[in-house]
């Protein structure tokens, strides 16, 4: 399955995983079946309005199935719900080691928005 | 006449310029375009006998005549429209109702409906004043319809103070827009000035004559206002002192007009000054 991982810099599975979710720099996509990884730019970052709107547009689109970030907002909350995309809770802080924390079941699933919007 | 009070700067007393000039002239209509917050009700105190619901423009999406073609999506600037597993999601809150996605639709599967933005108080309040109060709903994010729905009750039997939010930005350039005159406030302090200069750019480029209001005057400070205003051929209207009292009377909601009498003449004269530029700029043209 395919795991998406807010990323603050583009070093693959070294990059630091980023707090927020609608203007993550990053992208980390993580194939768990091969191990894959690309890290793809946050088109939603400059965004005026609805950066989470469209951040959750581009990781759906990727076919991501799961993401794990620090905070997501209310808009990004609606839309990634609507897409079946589950939301993880990580506090490590490298793509790695939250990828592993994920795998091994270490990290709580969002039930509701956990972060207030930002410009 | 129709004056728009404005400033650069948040807090300089653009209300209260506005409140105690209409409580000093006979026949106003004030119109209160601060619409995120209305100040001047508490200062007037007003008895609102009449409301009226202002509504926007939002898309309503029929998901049976939908095939997820995404041309709305892609077509909207504000992210409020996504598709996910094939159904399109609405963002009311941060759709601007520019009505692009019902047009661009190839399948007719979008149509408008109303959202609720705002609501238009008035009242004709002890005061004899004519007062329209524009309040937008919390979470909205764009004055800018409560703001041109407030203009269409201008009386023009009427002079009309218009008193408009804080900055530079577009609710205040639509609360301003088609005024004959800007009354811009500002305070003697280097935010003052730096905010007002921007103000007065954005005049300039509405080619609206101006003049300047300084509040809280103080003798050690005007100077920053003063030597920028004669710079750049800009009226100073009136001072209005830093004075204790005038906070105390603020605080307690009572415009200083009805306590300070005499101001009241001020504001007179003011008006006339106004007048006397507009007559003169409307026989040179």
């Amino acid at each position: 399955m395919k795991i998406a991982v807010t990323a603050s810099n583009n070093n693959g599975y070294e990059s630091e995983v980023n707090k927020h979710f609608g203007r993550s720099p990053f992208f980390a996509i993580v194939d768990t079946k091969d191990d894959e990884i690309d890290l793809i730019k946050n088109s939603a970052a400059q965004a005026s309005s609805g950066a989470g709107v469209q951040a959750a547009q581009l990781i759906s689109d990727q076919g991501v199935e799961v993401l794990l970030s620090g905070s997501v907002g209310p808009k990004a909350y609606t839309a990634l719900s609507s897409g079946d995309i589950k939301m993880y809770i990580t506090k490590d802080d490298t793509v790695g080691k939250a990828v592993e924390s994920f795998v091994n079941d270490e990290l709580s699933q969002l039930s509701s928005p956990n972060g207030t919007p930002r410009k | 006449m129709k004056l728009t009070v404005l400033s650069g700067k948040g807090g300089t007393g653009k209300t209260t310029v506005a409140v105690n000039m209409a409580l000093s002239l006979p026949n106003i209509q004030l119109l209160d375009a601060d619409v995120e917050e209305p100040n001047c009700q508490y200062f007037l105190k007003p008895e609102f006998n009449q409301s009226e619901e202002i509504y926007r423009k939002i898309p309503e999406i029929d998901q049976t005549k939908c095939t997820a073609c995404r041309k709305c999506v892609d077509f909207c600037e504000y992210n409020a429209l996504a598709m996910m597993l094939d159904e399109v999601l609405v963002f009311p809150e941060i759709c601007h109702s520019c009505g692009g996605c019902e047009k661009i639709c190839p399948e007719n599967a979008i149509t408008e409906i109303d959202r609720a933005l705002g609501v238009l108080k008035h009242s004709a309040s002890e005061h004899d004043i004519d007062f329209w109060q524009g309040e937008l709903n919390i979470g909205e994010e764009s004055s800018v319809p409560v703001i041109e729905a407030l203009k269409e009750k201008m009386d023009f039997k009427k002079d009309i103070i218009i008193d408009a939010q804080p900055g530079t930005t577009c609710p205040t350039i639509e609360a301003v827009a088609d005024s004959d005159y800007g009354i811009l406030v500002t305070e003697p302090t280097p935010f003052g000035l730096s905010d007002l200069k921007i103000a007065s750019q954005l005049m300039d480029e509405l080619k609206i004559p101006y003049g300047v209001i300084i509040n809280r005057a103080e003798e050690e400070s005007d100077h920053i206002i003063e030597n920028y205003c004669e710079k750049n051929n800009i009226d100073i209207l009136l001072k209005i002192p830093f004075k204790r009292e005038f906070a105390y009377l603020y605080s307690d909601g009572i415009p200083f007009v009805i306590d300070y009498p005499e101001w009241q003449e001020k504001f007179k004269t003011v008006f006339a000054e106004i007048r006397g530029v507009l007559d003169e700029k409307n026989y040179s043209n």
